[in-house]
């Protein structure tokens, strides 16, 4: 692309006749394709303007939708931490049932234990009484 | 007619009283099971799954949103390749422009500036 000052050396050069309204310039044919080469340019300089801020919109875009995900990740994130500290108060809770039944499980065997003891002096007592009573009565029937 | 009671009699009587009295009046083994304390547990673990459950739905939600605005974005990207394609087009016309424009001759560069000032007077 030609500077602009490059080609209004060239202009000067052209001695313009001015009437009215009209200006008309006698230019060299290189100098001519330059102009034309510049303003063929331009116009497409301006349709990629137009697209590039298309474009930049787009991208704009796309910003704002990650940022959307992104934000919405953390929140998952925070939720899942949650998720994993009720797990952790869940599984404190049932280590805390477990003692509980462990030690429940603990006084069962006592009082199983207990209650065999008794069971034994039961038997041995109904037996020794059964035989005292025998006794008495053979003693008793002998007289 | 009264009968006496003999001494076997009354020690078998006494000997069936005492059964009885036992199997009546043996107390009941207290075993405390802190039932209390468990079912509170348990009530609490329930409440702690559901708010899990909660959260759960929570973040199905969201990822419901993510998902979606994971293909806006694809259809973005997607716009932003054809913008690219646009670009480098134009910037192949303005090559192959710079080169034509070097071929022509007075007439045709006369013509191509008229079409030029055409153009822009009917664009504005």
């Amino acid at each position: 692309m030609t500077l602009p000052v490059a080609s209004m050396t060239t202009l000067e050069e052209t001695n313009p006749e001015i009437k009215e309204d009209s200006v008309t310039l006698t230019l060299h044919v290189d100098d001519a394709r330059l102009i034309l080469g510049d303003l063929l340019d331009y116009e497409h300089v301006d349709s990629l303007l137009t697209i590039y801020q298309e474009k930049d919109s787009i991208n704009i875009s796309i910003i704002k939708k990650k940022e959307l995900i992104i934000n919405t990740q953390k929140g998952q994130i925070e939720d899942y931490k949650l998720k994993i500290e009720n797990y952790k108060k869940l599984v404190d809770n049932k280590d805390t049932e477990i003692g509980i039944l462990l030690a429940n499980i603990e006084k069962l065997k006592k009082e199983v234990k207990k209650q065999r003891r008794q069971k034994r002096w039961a038997i041995a007592s109904g037996v020794a009484g059964t035989v005292v009573t025998a006794i008495i009565m053979g003693l008793t029937l002998g007289n | 007619m009264k009968k006496k009671l003999d001494f076997k009699t009354i020690i078998i009587i006494v000997l069936l009283l005492g059964v009885i009295g036992f199997i009546i009046f043996w107390p009941e083994p207290e075993v405390d099971y802190n039932q209390d304390k468990i079912d509170e547990l348990k009530e609490q673990n329930e409440d702690l799954l559901a708010k899990n459950d909660s959260l759960s739905n929570v973040i199905s939600e969201k990822d419901t949103i993510i998902v979606m605005a994971e293909r806006e974005v694809e259809e973005l990207q997607e716009e932003v390749e054809i913008k690219d394609s646009l670009i480098q087009n134009i910037n192949n016309r303005r090559d192959e422009t710079r080169d034509h424009v070097n071929s022509l001759d007075g007439n045709d560069i006369t013509r191509g500036i008229n079409d030029y000032i055409r153009r822009n007077k009917s664009g504005n």
